[in-house]
Protein backbone atom coordinates (compact mmCIF):
# COMPACT_ATOMS: atom_id res chain seq x y z
CA UNK A 1 0.00 0.00 0.00
CA UNK A 2 2.75 2.79 1.00
CA UNK A 3 4.23 2.21 -2.36
CA UNK A 4 1.36 2.98 -4.33
CA UNK A 5 0.65 6.08 -2.15
CA UNK A 6 4.22 7.16 -4.28
CA UNK A 7 3.98 5.89 -7.04
CA UNK A 8 0.87 7.08 -7.81
CA UNK A 9 1.26 10.58 -9.32
CA UNK A 10 4.87 9.84 -10.88
CA UNK A 11 2.99 6.91 -12.48
CA UNK A 12 0.55 8.86 -14.25
CA UNK A 13 2.82 11.72 -15.16
CA UNK A 14 5.06 9.47 -17.29
CA UNK A 15 3.61 6.54 -18.01
CA UNK A 16 0.52 7.32 -18.78
CA UNK A 17 -1.12 4.93 -21.75
CA UNK A 18 -0.58 1.88 -19.85
CA UNK A 19 -2.29 -1.20 -19.81
CA UNK A 20 -4.47 -1.07 -22.56
CA UNK A 21 -2.64 -3.78 -24.26
CA UNK A 22 -4.78 -5.54 -26.75
CA UNK A 23 -6.60 -2.56 -27.00
CA UNK A 24 -5.26 -0.32 -29.53
CA UNK A 25 -6.46 2.90 -29.89
CA UNK A 26 -8.07 3.62 -33.10
CA UNK A 27 -5.07 6.06 -33.84
CA UNK A 28 -2.88 3.11 -34.45
CA UNK A 29 -4.43 3.30 -38.21
CA UNK A 30 -3.13 6.41 -38.53
CA UNK A 31 0.09 7.55 -39.76
CA UNK A 32 2.11 10.42 -38.83
CA UNK A 33 4.35 11.35 -41.72
CA UNK A 34 6.04 8.87 -42.93
CA UNK A 35 5.51 7.04 -39.20
CA UNK A 36 2.71 4.34 -39.44
CA UNK A 37 1.35 4.16 -35.15
CA UNK A 38 -0.03 0.36 -36.29
CA UNK A 39 3.29 -0.70 -35.81
CA UNK A 40 3.92 -0.84 -32.01
CA UNK A 41 8.07 0.15 -31.97
CA UNK A 42 6.74 3.41 -33.99
CA UNK A 43 4.07 3.66 -30.98
CA UNK A 44 5.47 3.07 -28.55
CA UNK A 45 8.55 5.66 -29.64
CA UNK A 46 6.05 8.35 -30.23
CA UNK A 47 4.80 8.22 -26.75
CA UNK A 48 7.78 8.04 -25.38
CA UNK A 49 9.11 10.76 -27.57
CA UNK A 50 6.09 12.99 -26.85
CA UNK A 51 5.77 12.48 -23.25
CA UNK A 52 9.62 12.10 -22.38
CA UNK A 53 12.57 10.74 -24.67
CA UNK A 54 13.61 8.23 -26.72
CA UNK A 55 17.73 8.36 -25.71
CA UNK A 56 19.38 7.92 -22.74
CA UNK A 57 18.81 11.37 -21.07
CA UNK A 58 17.03 13.49 -18.26
CA UNK A 59 13.75 15.03 -18.57
CA UNK A 60 12.78 17.74 -16.41
CA UNK A 61 8.91 18.67 -16.57
CA UNK A 62 7.55 21.67 -14.38
CA UNK A 63 4.21 22.20 -13.69
CA UNK A 64 1.45 24.61 -12.10
CA UNK A 65 -0.94 22.66 -10.16
CA UNK A 66 -4.20 24.87 -8.94
CA UNK A 67 -5.89 23.19 -6.80
CA UNK A 68 -9.59 23.43 -5.52
CA UNK A 69 -12.05 21.87 -2.71
CA UNK A 70 -15.52 20.58 -4.20
CA UNK A 71 -17.56 19.39 -1.05
CA UNK A 72 -20.22 18.02 -3.75
CA UNK A 73 -22.35 21.45 -3.56
CA UNK A 74 -22.33 24.74 -5.11
CA UNK A 75 -18.97 26.13 -6.70
CA UNK A 76 -15.40 25.27 -6.33
CA UNK A 77 -13.37 26.81 -3.63
CA UNK A 78 -9.86 27.74 -4.38
CA UNK A 79 -7.07 25.89 -1.98
CA UNK A 80 -3.72 26.13 -2.73
CA UNK A 81 -1.41 25.67 -5.78
CA UNK A 82 1.73 23.40 -5.66
CA UNK A 83 4.65 23.77 -8.08
CA UNK A 84 5.28 20.69 -9.25
CA UNK A 85 8.63 19.18 -10.41
CA UNK A 86 8.92 15.84 -11.84
CA UNK A 87 12.87 14.48 -13.16
CA UNK A 88 12.60 11.49 -14.83
CA UNK A 89 15.62 9.49 -16.28
CA UNK A 90 14.65 7.79 -19.52
CA UNK A 91 16.22 5.25 -21.49
CA UNK A 92 15.28 2.96 -24.43
CA UNK A 93 15.17 -0.50 -23.56
CA UNK A 94 16.21 -3.63 -26.06
CA UNK A 95 12.40 -4.99 -27.01
CA UNK A 96 11.60 -1.43 -28.52
CA UNK A 97 10.14 -0.28 -25.23
CA UNK A 98 11.31 2.90 -22.68
CA UNK A 99 12.19 3.18 -19.26
CA UNK A 100 11.77 5.52 -17.01
CA UNK A 101 13.14 6.20 -13.36
CA UNK A 102 10.95 8.92 -12.13
CA UNK A 103 11.54 11.44 -9.42
CA UNK A 104 8.90 13.84 -8.16
CA UNK A 105 8.39 17.03 -5.56
CA UNK A 106 5.51 19.79 -5.05
CA UNK A 107 5.66 22.68 -3.16
CA UNK A 108 2.18 24.34 -1.92
CA UNK A 109 2.14 28.29 -2.55
CA UNK A 110 -0.96 30.59 -1.73
CA UNK A 111 -3.09 29.79 -4.63
CA UNK A 112 -1.81 31.59 -7.77
CA UNK A 113 0.98 33.02 -6.59
CA UNK A 114 5.02 32.02 -6.09
CA UNK A 115 4.93 32.67 -2.20
CA UNK A 116 5.33 29.42 -0.13
CA UNK A 117 3.22 28.64 2.63
CA UNK A 118 3.95 26.86 5.66
CA UNK A 119 0.64 27.01 7.37
CA UNK A 120 -2.34 26.78 5.27
CA UNK A 121 -6.00 28.09 6.88
CA UNK A 122 -8.75 25.17 5.40
CA UNK A 123 -11.55 27.67 4.11
CA UNK A 124 -14.12 24.65 4.94
CA UNK A 125 -13.25 24.11 8.56
CA UNK A 126 -10.87 27.07 9.83
CA UNK A 127 -8.50 25.13 11.14
CA UNK A 128 -4.92 26.14 10.41
CA UNK A 129 -3.34 22.95 8.92
CA UNK A 130 0.96 22.58 8.57
CA UNK A 131 1.52 22.27 5.13
CA UNK A 132 2.93 18.79 3.37
CA UNK A 133 5.04 19.10 0.82
CA UNK A 134 4.76 16.25 -1.81
CA UNK A 135 8.04 14.02 -2.24
CA UNK A 136 7.67 10.56 -4.23
CA UNK A 137 10.27 8.52 -5.88
CA UNK A 138 12.00 6.81 -7.35
CA UNK A 139 9.72 5.01 -9.36
CA UNK A 140 10.71 2.32 -12.33
CA UNK A 141 8.40 2.66 -15.66
CA UNK A 142 8.29 1.02 -18.81
CA UNK A 143 6.72 2.42 -21.59
CA UNK A 144 5.71 0.85 -24.50
CA UNK A 145 2.97 0.96 -27.81
CA UNK A 146 0.13 1.04 -25.07
CA UNK A 147 1.08 2.48 -22.45
CA UNK A 148 2.85 2.03 -19.58
CA UNK A 149 3.87 -1.25 -17.81
CA UNK A 150 3.99 -0.42 -13.93
CA UNK A 151 5.04 -2.98 -11.47
CA UNK A 152 2.66 -4.81 -9.13
CA UNK A 153 3.43 -2.97 -6.64
CA UNK A 154 1.20 0.17 -7.97
CA UNK A 155 -3.03 0.48 -7.96
CA UNK A 156 -2.60 2.86 -10.77
CA UNK A 157 -4.57 1.57 -13.58
CA UNK A 158 -3.87 4.36 -16.63
CA UNK A 159 -6.47 3.39 -19.54
CA UNK A 160 -4.73 4.13 -22.86
CA UNK A 161 -7.15 6.52 -25.00
CA UNK A 162 -6.19 7.55 -28.67
CA UNK A 163 -3.77 9.34 -30.32
CA UNK A 164 -5.71 12.71 -31.28
CA UNK A 165 -3.98 14.64 -34.65
CA UNK A 166 -5.76 18.49 -34.51
CA UNK A 167 -4.24 20.03 -37.31
CA UNK A 168 -0.37 20.09 -36.47
CA UNK A 169 -0.80 19.17 -32.98
CA UNK A 170 -0.75 15.76 -31.64
CA UNK A 171 -2.30 14.51 -28.69
CA UNK A 172 -0.89 11.28 -26.23
CA UNK A 173 -4.10 10.88 -24.09
CA UNK A 174 -4.43 8.73 -20.99
CA UNK A 175 -7.17 8.49 -18.05
CA UNK A 176 -6.73 6.58 -14.71
CA UNK A 177 -9.09 5.73 -11.92
CA UNK A 178 -8.86 3.69 -9.07
CA UNK A 179 -9.55 3.22 -5.37
CA UNK A 180 -7.88 1.60 -2.65
CA UNK A 181 -8.16 1.18 1.00
CA UNK A 182 -6.90 4.40 2.75
CA UNK A 183 -4.53 3.58 5.49
CA UNK A 184 -5.75 6.28 7.34
CA UNK A 185 -8.51 4.76 8.95
CA UNK A 186 -10.94 7.38 10.47
CA UNK A 187 -11.63 6.13 14.12
CA UNK A 188 -7.44 6.58 14.40
CA UNK A 189 -7.25 9.99 12.04
CA UNK A 190 -10.52 11.40 12.43
CA UNK A 191 -9.01 15.10 10.95
CA UNK A 192 -7.04 13.19 8.26
CA UNK A 193 -9.13 10.63 7.08
CA UNK A 194 -10.97 11.35 4.00
CA UNK A 195 -13.10 7.79 4.56
CA UNK A 196 -11.86 3.56 4.73
CA UNK A 197 -11.71 4.39 0.61
CA UNK A 198 -9.04 6.57 -1.44
CA UNK A 199 -10.03 7.28 -4.43
CA UNK A 200 -7.82 8.65 -7.40
CA UNK A 201 -8.98 10.05 -10.59
CA UNK A 202 -6.23 11.66 -13.28
CA UNK A 203 -5.98 12.29 -17.17
CA UNK A 204 -3.03 13.22 -18.62
CA UNK A 205 -2.42 14.79 -21.96
CA UNK A 206 0.70 15.42 -23.46
CA UNK A 207 0.48 17.91 -26.62
CA UNK A 208 3.68 18.02 -29.02
CA UNK A 209 3.95 19.53 -32.95
CA UNK A 210 3.80 16.93 -35.56
CA UNK A 211 6.95 18.32 -37.27
CA UNK A 212 8.90 17.27 -34.19
CA UNK A 213 7.72 13.74 -33.50
CA UNK A 214 8.33 12.90 -37.34
CA UNK A 215 12.11 14.78 -36.99
CA UNK A 216 14.08 11.56 -36.78
CA UNK A 217 16.91 14.35 -35.05
CA UNK A 218 15.13 14.87 -32.24
CA UNK A 219 15.03 12.68 -29.40
CA UNK A 220 12.45 14.21 -27.63
CA UNK A 221 9.53 16.99 -28.83
CA UNK A 222 8.64 19.94 -26.78
CA UNK A 223 5.69 19.03 -25.17
CA UNK A 224 2.83 21.29 -23.58
CA UNK A 225 1.38 18.56 -20.90
CA UNK A 226 -1.11 19.32 -18.72
CA UNK A 227 -3.34 17.13 -15.61
CA UNK A 228 -6.64 16.81 -14.18
CA UNK A 229 -7.82 14.84 -11.65
CA UNK A 230 -10.45 14.37 -9.00
CA UNK A 231 -9.28 13.38 -5.78
CA UNK A 232 -9.81 12.12 -2.12
CA UNK A 233 -9.09 14.61 0.39
CA UNK A 234 -5.27 14.62 1.41
CA UNK A 235 -4.34 14.02 4.69
CA UNK A 236 -2.91 17.45 5.28
CA UNK A 237 -6.07 19.32 4.42
CA UNK A 238 -7.60 18.23 7.89
CA UNK A 239 -10.68 17.30 5.82
CA UNK A 240 -11.57 14.39 7.58
CA UNK A 241 -15.35 13.06 7.73
CA UNK A 242 -16.01 15.87 5.08
CA UNK A 243 -17.53 14.93 1.65
CA UNK A 244 -16.09 15.54 -1.48
CA UNK A 245 -12.41 15.96 -3.39
CA UNK A 246 -9.91 18.34 -4.65
CA UNK A 247 -10.28 18.90 -8.02
CA UNK A 248 -6.99 19.89 -9.69
CA UNK A 249 -5.93 21.56 -12.84
CA UNK A 250 -2.04 21.21 -13.89
CA UNK A 251 -0.54 22.83 -16.61
CA UNK A 252 3.39 22.62 -17.73
CA UNK A 253 5.91 21.64 -20.31
CA UNK A 254 9.12 19.86 -20.51
CA UNK A 255 12.21 22.34 -19.82
CA UNK A 256 15.29 22.17 -21.75
CA UNK A 257 17.14 22.11 -18.82
CA UNK A 258 17.00 22.93 -14.92
CA UNK A 259 17.60 26.79 -15.64
CA UNK A 260 14.05 26.89 -17.56
CA UNK A 261 12.69 26.58 -13.64
CA UNK A 262 10.71 29.96 -12.90
CA UNK A 263 12.97 31.62 -10.52
CA UNK A 264 10.46 31.90 -7.74
CA UNK A 265 9.24 28.75 -8.40
CA UNK A 266 12.61 27.14 -8.00
CA UNK A 267 13.02 29.00 -4.65
CA UNK A 268 10.03 27.54 -3.30
CA UNK A 269 10.90 23.24 -4.27
CA UNK A 270 14.66 24.18 -2.72
CA UNK A 271 12.79 25.42 -0.02
CA UNK A 272 10.07 22.72 0.89
CA UNK A 273 11.74 19.80 -1.23
CA UNK A 274 15.37 20.04 -1.93
CA UNK A 275 15.84 16.71 -2.17
CA UNK A 276 14.58 17.29 -5.60
CA UNK A 277 18.14 19.08 -6.79
CA UNK A 278 20.25 15.81 -5.92
CA UNK A 279 18.07 13.23 -7.53
CA UNK A 280 21.78 11.36 -8.21
CA UNK A 281 21.84 10.68 -5.04
CA UNK A 282 18.66 10.08 -4.23
CA UNK A 283 17.82 5.78 -4.28
CA UNK A 284 15.77 5.40 -0.09
CA UNK A 285 12.17 5.15 -1.73
CA UNK A 286 9.90 8.28 -0.30
CA UNK A 287 6.89 6.99 0.87
CA UNK A 288 4.34 10.08 0.99
CA UNK A 289 1.31 8.71 3.26
CA UNK A 290 3.33 6.73 5.71
CA UNK A 291 5.46 9.31 6.02
CA UNK A 292 3.04 11.85 6.73
CA UNK A 293 1.09 9.40 9.32
CA UNK A 294 4.61 8.97 11.09
CA UNK A 295 5.20 12.72 11.00
CA UNK A 296 2.02 13.39 12.57
CA UNK A 297 2.51 10.78 14.93
CA UNK A 298 5.93 12.37 15.59
CA UNK A 299 4.37 15.60 16.39
CA UNK A 300 1.43 14.54 18.60
CA UNK A 301 3.98 13.01 20.72
CA UNK B 1 -32.33 32.85 -17.72
CA UNK B 2 -32.48 30.84 -21.21
CA UNK B 3 -29.88 32.95 -22.15
CA UNK B 4 -27.57 31.91 -19.40
CA UNK B 5 -26.99 28.23 -20.39
CA UNK B 6 -26.48 29.41 -24.18
CA UNK B 7 -23.91 32.23 -23.23
CA UNK B 8 -22.15 30.14 -20.70
CA UNK B 9 -20.28 28.15 -23.28
CA UNK B 10 -19.44 29.89 -25.85
CA UNK B 11 -18.31 32.85 -23.60
CA UNK B 12 -15.80 30.79 -21.66
CA UNK B 13 -14.48 29.53 -25.03
CA UNK B 14 -13.87 33.00 -26.34
CA UNK B 15 -13.67 35.34 -23.16
CA UNK B 16 -10.57 33.26 -21.39
CA UNK B 17 -8.22 34.96 -18.85
CA UNK B 18 -9.69 38.58 -18.27
CA UNK B 19 -7.26 40.40 -17.00
CA UNK B 20 -4.60 37.59 -16.64
CA UNK B 21 -2.12 39.56 -18.23
CA UNK B 22 -1.63 42.30 -15.84
CA UNK B 23 -0.55 39.32 -13.32
CA UNK B 24 1.99 37.97 -15.65
CA UNK B 25 4.94 36.17 -14.11
CA UNK B 26 9.01 37.61 -14.50
CA UNK B 27 9.54 34.91 -17.56
CA UNK B 28 7.36 37.43 -19.68
CA UNK B 29 8.33 40.76 -18.31
CA UNK B 30 11.64 40.64 -20.47
CA UNK B 31 9.46 40.35 -23.77
CA UNK B 32 5.95 41.58 -23.42
CA UNK B 33 5.59 44.90 -21.74
CA UNK B 34 2.26 43.32 -18.92
CA UNK B 35 1.84 46.24 -17.92
CA UNK B 36 0.40 48.12 -20.23
CA UNK B 37 -2.97 48.03 -20.98
CA UNK B 38 -3.40 47.92 -24.81
CA UNK B 39 -0.79 45.48 -24.76
CA UNK B 40 -2.83 43.35 -22.71
CA UNK B 41 -5.76 43.64 -24.49
CA UNK B 42 -3.98 42.75 -28.16
CA UNK B 43 -2.12 39.71 -26.58
CA UNK B 44 -5.37 38.29 -25.22
CA UNK B 45 -6.95 39.07 -28.18
CA UNK B 46 -4.58 37.02 -30.59
CA UNK B 47 -4.36 33.87 -28.23
CA UNK B 48 -7.54 33.72 -27.88
CA UNK B 49 -8.68 34.71 -31.57
CA UNK B 50 -7.48 37.11 -33.41
CA UNK B 51 -6.32 40.96 -33.46
CA UNK B 52 -7.49 41.39 -37.16
CA UNK B 53 -11.24 41.47 -39.16
CA UNK B 54 -11.28 37.84 -39.45
CA UNK B 55 -12.95 34.22 -37.66
CA UNK B 56 -10.42 32.28 -35.23
CA UNK B 57 -11.64 28.95 -34.81
CA UNK B 58 -11.17 26.67 -32.39
CA UNK B 59 -12.01 22.71 -32.26
CA UNK B 60 -11.97 20.62 -29.47
CA UNK B 61 -12.71 16.78 -28.00
CA UNK B 62 -14.34 16.60 -25.10
CA UNK B 63 -14.89 13.68 -22.73
CA UNK B 64 -17.51 13.50 -20.44
CA UNK B 65 -17.58 11.55 -17.29
CA UNK B 66 -20.44 11.48 -14.52
CA UNK B 67 -18.86 11.91 -10.92
CA UNK B 68 -21.65 10.70 -8.39
CA UNK B 69 -20.28 12.31 -5.28
CA UNK B 70 -18.36 9.47 -4.48
CA UNK B 71 -16.66 6.33 -6.16
CA UNK B 72 -14.35 6.99 -9.43
CA UNK B 73 -15.49 8.74 -12.77
CA UNK B 74 -17.66 6.98 -15.27
CA UNK B 75 -17.49 7.69 -18.53
CA UNK B 76 -20.58 8.97 -20.41
CA UNK B 77 -19.40 10.26 -24.06
CA UNK B 78 -17.61 12.39 -26.42
CA UNK B 79 -18.75 15.90 -27.68
CA UNK B 80 -16.94 17.28 -30.64
CA UNK B 81 -17.31 21.08 -30.29
CA UNK B 82 -16.62 23.63 -32.84
CA UNK B 83 -16.21 27.58 -31.88
CA UNK B 84 -15.94 29.97 -34.18
CA UNK B 85 -15.64 33.51 -33.30
CA UNK B 86 -15.67 36.58 -35.65
CA UNK B 87 -13.63 39.05 -34.26
CA UNK B 88 -13.17 42.65 -35.18
CA UNK B 89 -10.73 45.53 -33.63
CA UNK B 90 -11.91 48.59 -32.64
CA UNK B 91 -11.21 52.08 -32.76
CA UNK B 92 -10.78 52.44 -29.16
CA UNK B 93 -8.22 49.34 -28.28
CA UNK B 94 -10.93 47.05 -26.96
CA UNK B 95 -11.78 44.06 -29.77
CA UNK B 96 -15.39 42.95 -30.26
CA UNK B 97 -16.27 39.07 -31.40
CA UNK B 98 -19.67 37.70 -32.08
CA UNK B 99 -19.27 33.65 -30.70
CA UNK B 100 -20.89 30.58 -32.81
CA UNK B 101 -20.80 27.54 -31.38
CA UNK B 102 -21.74 23.61 -32.62
CA UNK B 103 -21.21 20.32 -30.63
CA UNK B 104 -21.84 16.63 -32.22
CA UNK B 105 -22.00 13.53 -29.57
CA UNK B 106 -19.95 10.31 -30.31
CA UNK B 107 -19.63 6.94 -28.11
CA UNK B 108 -16.82 7.82 -25.60
CA UNK B 109 -13.87 8.06 -27.40
CA UNK B 110 -14.43 7.41 -31.02
CA UNK B 111 -15.42 8.62 -33.85
CA UNK B 112 -18.41 6.80 -33.86
CA UNK B 113 -21.56 9.42 -33.50
CA UNK B 114 -24.62 8.98 -31.44
CA UNK B 115 -28.30 9.74 -32.06
CA UNK B 116 -29.41 8.10 -29.08
CA UNK B 117 -27.50 7.55 -26.35
CA UNK B 118 -28.28 5.08 -22.99
CA UNK B 119 -28.46 6.09 -20.11
CA UNK B 120 -25.85 3.34 -17.95
CA UNK B 121 -27.14 4.36 -14.78
CA UNK B 122 -30.77 4.70 -15.70
CA UNK B 123 -31.04 2.50 -18.25
CA UNK B 124 -33.55 5.23 -20.18
CA UNK B 125 -32.40 5.89 -23.93
CA UNK B 126 -31.83 9.56 -24.40
CA UNK B 127 -31.69 11.98 -27.42
CA UNK B 128 -28.95 14.85 -27.19
CA UNK B 129 -29.70 18.32 -27.95
CA UNK B 130 -29.52 20.40 -31.36
CA UNK B 131 -26.07 22.03 -29.72
CA UNK B 132 -25.59 24.86 -31.76
CA UNK B 133 -25.87 28.16 -29.96
CA UNK B 134 -24.87 31.74 -30.64
CA UNK B 135 -24.45 34.72 -31.79
CA UNK B 136 -22.92 35.83 -28.25
CA UNK B 137 -21.12 39.02 -28.53
CA UNK B 138 -18.07 39.51 -26.59
CA UNK B 139 -15.50 42.33 -25.97
CA UNK B 140 -12.04 42.82 -24.70
CA UNK B 141 -12.10 45.73 -23.50
CA UNK B 142 -8.73 48.14 -24.10
CA UNK B 143 -7.79 47.43 -20.16
CA UNK B 144 -8.19 44.06 -20.23
CA UNK B 145 -11.07 42.95 -19.16
CA UNK B 146 -13.77 40.75 -20.60
CA UNK B 147 -17.22 42.00 -21.35
CA UNK B 148 -19.70 39.70 -22.02
CA UNK B 149 -23.12 41.66 -22.38
CA UNK B 150 -25.80 41.60 -19.83
CA UNK B 151 -27.22 38.43 -20.88
CA UNK B 152 -24.67 36.42 -19.93
CA UNK B 153 -24.22 35.39 -16.36
CA UNK B 154 -20.55 34.35 -16.88
CA UNK B 155 -18.22 35.56 -14.10
CA UNK B 156 -14.49 34.53 -15.57
CA UNK B 157 -11.58 35.69 -13.22
CA UNK B 158 -7.78 36.15 -14.09
CA UNK B 159 -5.15 34.30 -13.37
CA UNK B 160 -2.06 34.59 -13.76
CA UNK B 161 -0.35 34.57 -16.97
CA UNK B 162 3.09 33.12 -17.18
CA UNK B 163 5.82 31.56 -19.41
CA UNK B 164 8.20 29.05 -19.10
CA UNK B 165 11.21 28.84 -22.27
CA UNK B 166 9.13 29.92 -25.35
CA UNK B 167 5.32 28.62 -23.57
CA UNK B 168 3.19 31.32 -22.80
CA UNK B 169 0.69 30.32 -20.60
CA UNK B 170 -3.08 32.10 -20.56
CA UNK B 171 -5.79 30.56 -18.40
CA UNK B 172 -8.97 31.66 -16.35
CA UNK B 173 -11.15 30.26 -13.99
CA UNK B 174 -15.26 30.60 -13.75
CA UNK B 175 -17.44 29.51 -11.20
CA UNK B 176 -20.89 30.39 -11.27
CA UNK B 177 -24.18 29.03 -10.26
CA UNK B 178 -27.69 30.29 -11.17
CA UNK B 179 -31.71 29.51 -10.37
CA UNK B 180 -31.75 26.44 -12.75
CA UNK B 181 -34.69 27.37 -15.41
CA UNK B 182 -35.56 23.90 -15.29
CA UNK B 183 -38.14 23.24 -12.04
CA UNK B 184 -37.58 20.07 -10.64
CA UNK B 185 -41.69 19.64 -10.31
CA UNK B 186 -42.40 20.13 -13.56
CA UNK B 187 -39.14 18.16 -15.15
CA UNK B 188 -38.21 15.88 -12.55
CA UNK B 189 -35.98 13.59 -14.97
CA UNK B 190 -34.46 16.62 -17.04
CA UNK B 191 -34.00 18.87 -13.64
CA UNK B 192 -31.02 18.44 -11.82
CA UNK B 193 -32.31 20.50 -8.86
CA UNK B 194 -33.63 24.27 -7.83
CA UNK B 195 -29.59 25.49 -8.72
CA UNK B 196 -27.27 25.36 -11.49
CA UNK B 197 -23.78 25.32 -10.86
CA UNK B 198 -20.91 25.63 -13.45
CA UNK B 199 -17.88 25.22 -12.93
CA UNK B 200 -15.14 25.83 -16.18
CA UNK B 201 -11.54 26.31 -16.68
CA UNK B 202 -9.63 27.13 -19.92
CA UNK B 203 -6.14 27.01 -20.73
CA UNK B 204 -4.05 28.52 -23.65
CA UNK B 205 -0.87 27.49 -24.29
CA UNK B 206 1.01 29.53 -27.22
CA UNK B 207 4.58 30.38 -28.11
CA UNK B 208 5.88 33.37 -26.44
CA UNK B 209 8.00 34.36 -29.61
CA UNK B 210 4.17 34.42 -31.46
CA UNK B 211 2.87 36.63 -28.90
CA UNK B 212 5.14 38.91 -28.71
CA UNK B 213 5.67 39.59 -32.62
CA UNK B 214 3.22 42.45 -33.32
CA UNK B 215 3.42 40.58 -37.02
CA UNK B 216 1.46 37.96 -35.92
CA UNK B 217 -2.50 38.41 -35.17
CA UNK B 218 -4.04 34.83 -34.77
CA UNK B 219 -1.14 33.16 -32.79
CA UNK B 220 -1.79 29.20 -32.79
CA UNK B 221 -2.36 27.39 -29.82
CA UNK B 222 -3.04 24.38 -27.89
CA UNK B 223 -6.51 24.64 -25.56
CA UNK B 224 -7.43 22.58 -23.09
CA UNK B 225 -10.71 22.88 -21.21
CA UNK B 226 -12.09 20.89 -17.77
CA UNK B 227 -15.18 21.72 -16.34
CA UNK B 228 -17.53 20.17 -13.80
CA UNK B 229 -20.97 21.16 -14.52
CA UNK B 230 -24.53 20.36 -12.89
CA UNK B 231 -26.36 17.61 -15.34
CA UNK B 232 -27.10 18.25 -18.81
CA UNK B 233 -31.17 18.02 -18.71
CA UNK B 234 -30.64 16.08 -21.73
CA UNK B 235 -28.84 13.16 -19.43
CA UNK B 236 -32.21 12.55 -18.00
CA UNK B 237 -30.14 12.17 -14.64
CA UNK B 238 -32.74 13.99 -12.24
CA UNK B 239 -32.25 14.99 -9.24
CA UNK B 240 -29.31 12.18 -9.05
CA UNK B 241 -26.33 13.60 -7.03
CA UNK B 242 -23.39 14.34 -8.99
CA UNK B 243 -21.90 16.53 -11.74
CA UNK B 244 -20.56 15.90 -15.09
CA UNK B 245 -16.93 15.99 -14.89
CA UNK B 246 -15.10 16.85 -18.81
CA UNK B 247 -11.76 17.42 -20.05
CA UNK B 248 -11.39 18.41 -23.01
CA UNK B 249 -8.57 18.79 -25.73
CA UNK B 250 -7.67 20.80 -28.90
CA UNK B 251 -6.30 23.63 -30.49
CA UNK B 252 -6.91 26.66 -32.30
CA UNK B 253 -6.81 25.75 -36.38
CA UNK B 254 -6.08 27.49 -39.34
CA UNK B 255 -8.90 25.97 -41.45
CA UNK B 256 -11.96 23.65 -40.93
CA UNK B 257 -9.80 21.36 -43.17
CA UNK B 258 -7.76 20.62 -39.75
CA UNK B 259 -11.11 19.26 -38.12
CA UNK B 260 -10.76 15.65 -37.91
CA UNK B 261 -12.90 14.25 -40.42
CA UNK B 262 -15.29 12.25 -38.61
CA UNK B 263 -16.26 15.24 -37.13
CA UNK B 264 -16.31 17.39 -39.29
CA UNK B 265 -18.53 15.05 -41.27
CA UNK B 266 -20.37 15.36 -37.62
CA UNK B 267 -20.96 18.58 -37.88
CA UNK B 268 -21.98 19.45 -41.46
CA UNK B 269 -24.44 16.47 -40.86
CA UNK B 270 -25.72 18.01 -37.39
CA UNK B 271 -25.05 21.34 -36.97
CA UNK B 272 -24.39 22.73 -40.64
CA UNK B 273 -25.20 26.63 -39.09
CA UNK B 274 -21.66 26.57 -37.92
CA UNK B 275 -20.65 26.81 -40.96
CA UNK B 276 -22.96 29.47 -42.16
CA UNK B 277 -21.69 32.36 -39.40
CA UNK B 278 -21.92 34.86 -41.67
CA UNK B 279 -25.66 34.54 -42.06
CA UNK B 280 -26.55 33.01 -38.77
CA UNK B 281 -27.91 36.24 -36.78
CA UNK B 282 -30.74 34.95 -34.87
CA UNK B 283 -29.75 33.77 -31.68
CA UNK B 284 -30.31 30.42 -30.74
CA UNK B 285 -29.89 28.18 -27.58
CA UNK B 286 -29.97 24.80 -27.55
CA UNK B 287 -31.37 24.51 -24.16
CA UNK B 288 -34.42 26.67 -24.44
CA UNK B 289 -34.84 24.90 -27.95
CA UNK B 290 -34.23 21.21 -26.03
CA UNK B 291 -36.99 22.60 -23.74
CA UNK B 292 -39.32 23.97 -26.26
CA UNK B 293 -39.26 20.34 -28.01
CA UNK B 294 -40.31 18.31 -25.17
CA UNK B 295 -42.77 20.60 -24.23
CA UNK B 296 -44.10 20.09 -27.99
CA UNK B 297 -43.73 16.52 -27.77
CA UNK B 298 -46.21 16.53 -24.55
Amino acid sequence: MTTTTISRRGLIATAAMTAAAGAISPASAQKIGDLDLADPKTRAMVRAKVQGSIAEETVYSFYRLHLYGYVNEGNLVPLTTMNNLNITKWKPLPGGNYAGTVFESGSYCKFDTDEPIEVWENPFTGEKRDVWPFIGGPLKVELGPDGGVTDETATVKPKAQRIDIIGDTIFVVSQSAFSFPNPLKPEEWPKESAGPTYFWDSHFVHAAKVADVVNPKLTRAGAFSQFQNLVSWHPWFGMGGKPGRTYGKAYGTKLKSLDELPKAARATLEKQTPEIFDVDNWTKPRLDFPEYMAWRKAKKS
Amino acid sequence: MDQQSFTRRGALAGAAAAGTLMAAGPASAATLDVNDPKNAARIRAKIMGSTREEAAMTYLRINVYAFFNEGTLKPLYTLSNLNIRRWSPQADGSFKAKVFESGTYFKFDTDEPIDMWENPFTGETRIPGDFQNGPLNLTILPDGSISTGAEATLKPKPLRSWSLGDNFFLQQASGFSYPNPWKPSEWPVESAGETSHWDSHYLFSAKLSDVANDDVANVPATVQLQNLVTWAPWLGMGQRPGRTWGRGVGAKIKSLDEVPKAALAEFRKKTPMIFETETWTALRDETQEYRNKLKAKR
